[in-house]
């Protein structure tokens, strides 16, 4: 698979990386939303992980970017949330076209079954 | 009239002597004619009876005229005089005719009149002595030498004195120790001035209380139009005081709970970014954990050394709950708890709970029934209710023996509520330590905090929860015999969407 990290803590992405690498998948890492949007608009990615909390640019800035250029439908997404947020947020980010939210700290084994269903939906 | 009446009877007394001289004249004239005489006689005779008779007339009118119209007359000028004497007490009897009788009867209206307003003014001056002494306010009458001529009874009592104790003494009798000098001062610049403003002042009572008043002071006068004391009307304000102390003792609560809430709204940001930071480091550290932990991932792991990566696991587990937990019980506390409302079957939650558990269950040798009857349905949050009855059963669990365990899950209908129980067989809970059983970090045995899993907050939460949704949680606990947790949640939504 070739997989999109959108990622500012880089203890967390180079262990998502790591993890996806040692699964046998292609996992580019952006440590700001940024580079993660023009990522996704250069790119095809069968999956991008979002995260929300990054500084200037950040995972909404993101979303919403997409969103006005027409490429959410187009890019599957999976945001990665931090505990604070809230369900309803969650729901209204799935409303928009995000595939899932997964709250943080993630688990592997789980993150890597959400992927799989989102590249199958 | 008098005057006429006199000059009537004098006219027709003239004419009778007139006649009667002219009379003897002409018999002195004519003595010698026995005829004359006679015809003379026979001529002056009728003059001489007229005027006798006019004479007679006129008296009689004049005594008629003095008793009906003098006499009364004098009276009402007798009257009169005892009335510019100031003597009101005077009796008029309406005698005579015609205009004297008016005069009289006006007369004795116009004296009923005067006694009327005389009661009147006495009336009145009573009111206002009644009114001066039982006036609310306290009324003084301080000489320019700072002596009180006068004062009212209930300046006196107010302070505890009579009225004669009050009089002569000094006005910084009764002044308070700490408004002494503003007294002489404001009494010092009226003096001057002959000006005196409101004045707050704190007056003493004989049994040294005080209390504050507000002054409002008027001139005195003599005859000559100079100043030669002052009227003071004193206001106590003790309620008006106590009030507005009060008033300004509310603001102050009132500036405090912003404050406060201000507080609490940085506590709750600051709970919320520090949740934050401390589970971004728990991702990695879990996730590395993970990696290490599957087979083959990162190259196979000696027994010590997987044992060592699980306890670092599961401890990172149990910071990542504490944390969530910690994070959730501060919401619920400051009410900022968001709850997502549907309508779903509580009847099939509970089959699910039921279900999920299971395998636990049969691994601890837990016996777990679930005792739901009918098809019962509510509008809340669904998942919030699921994490109370997890968190009541993980408690359950926690506190049941293995091997002969029972456990009990359900859910029935109980006046428009529906009420939800779990009940265990465990260990109980001991009567002390029950009514502080949903309070932050409590556990009941202290040393069972370590072997247990939670956090000590699960109970607390529960009962955010619950009563976030409107409902209530409750107990019943024997020690030893087991505990039973229930709560219920209302069928009609009563709670309300707290937003943050």
């Amino acid at each position: 698979m070739h997989l999109l990290l959108i990622e500012d803590n880089d203890s967390i992405s180079g262990m998502i990386a790591q993890y996806l690498r040692l699964k046998g998948h292609d996992c580019i890492v952006a440590d700001n939303g940024k580079d993660g949007l023009a990522q996704i608009l250069s790119n095809n990615y069968d999956v991008a992980l979002l995260d929300l909390a990054m500084p200037e640019f950040s995972g909404y800035d993101v979303i919403e970017s997409l969103e006005t250029t027409g490429k959410l439908k187009e890019q599957k997404l999976i945001v990665l949330t931090a505990s604070s947020i809230t369900e309803g947020k969650m729901k209204e980010l799935e409303k928009r076209g995000v595939y899932t939210c997964i709250k943080k700290p993630v688990q592997l084994n789980d993150l890597m079954k959400v992927i799989q269903s989102c590249v199958d939906a | 009239m008098r005057i006429g009446l006199q000059i009537a009877i004098a006219a027709s007394m003239f004419t009778v002597i007139m006649t009667a001289i002219g009379y003897v004249l002409l018999v002195q004239l004519n003595k010698a004619d026995p005829i004359k005489m006679e015809e003379l006689t026979k001529n002056i005779t009728p003059i001489f009876s007229f005027g006798i008779f006019i004479f007679i007339v006129m008296a009689g009118t004049m005594t008629f005229l003095i008793h009906s119209i003098t006499n009364p007359v004098k009276k009402l000028r007798d009257a009169a005089d005892k009335i510019a004497r100031g003597d009101l007490d005077v009796k008029i009897y309406p005698k005579g005719t015609g205009e004297v009788r008016d005069l009289a009867i006006s007369f004795k209206t116009m004296v009923n009149t005067l006694r009327k307003s005389g009661d009147l003014q006495t009336t009145a001056a009573e009111k206002y002595k009644n009114l001066y002494e039982t006036s609310p306010f306290l009324y003084r009458t301080i000489t320019l030498d700072g002596l009180i001529a006068e004062c009212n009874k209930s300046y006196a009592e107010r302070l505890g004195y009579t009225v004669e104790e009050v009089i002569g003494t000094h006005y910084n009798k009764y002044t308070a120790p700490k408004d002494l000098k503003a007294m002489t001062d404001s009494f010092e610049r009226w003096k001057l001035t002959g000006i005196a403003k409101d004045i707050e002042i704190w007056l003493k009572t004989r049994d040294g209380t005080t209390f504050p008043t507000l002054m409002t002071i008027s001139n005195f006068y003599d005859e000559d139009g100079s100043v030669i004391g002052r009227n003071s009307i004193i206001r106590d304000i003790s309620e008006i005081y106590e009030a507005r102390k009060k008033l300004e003792k509310d603001a102050l609560m009132e500036l405090q709970l912003t404050e406060i809430k201000k507080m609490e709204k940085l506590k709750d940001e600051f709970v919320s970014m520090m949740t934050h930071e401390l589970k971004t480091p728990l991702t990695p550290i879990m996730g590395h954990c993970e990696m290490l932990k599957e087979s083959g991932l990162l190259g196979d792991l000696n027994q010590v050394q997987l044992d060592s990566i699980n306890t670092i696991h599961e401890n990172a587990h149990r910071l990542e709950r504490l944390i969530g937990d910690a994070m959730l019980a501060q919401r619920l506390e400051i009410g900022q708890m968001n709850f997502d409302k549907q309508k779903f079957e509580v009847t099939k939650l509970m089959s699910e709970i039921h279900n999920d558990y299971s395998k636990i269950m049969k691994e601890k040798q837990i016996e777990f029934v679930n005792s739901t009857h009918g098809n019962l349905i509510l509008w809340t949050d669904k998942n919030r209710i699921r994490q109370v009855i997890d968190n009541l059963i993980q408690n359950a669990v926690d506190f049941t023996p293995k091997n002969d365990g029972r456990i009990e899950i359900g859910a029935r209908n109980e006046d428009g509520k529906i009420v939800f129980y779990v009940k265990d067989n465990g260990m109980g809970i001991p009567k002390e330590v029950q009514p502080i059983m949903f309070k932050k970090f409590y556990q009941v045995d202290a040393s069972h905090r370590r072997k247990h899993k939670g956090t000590g907050l699960g109970l607390v939460i529960c009962k955010g929860i619950v009563e976030g949704l409107g409902g209530g949680i409750w107990f019943e606990s024997e020690p030893g015999k087991g505990t039973s947790f229930y709560f219920a949640i209302p069928e009609e939504v009563l709670w309300q969407n707290k937003l943050t």
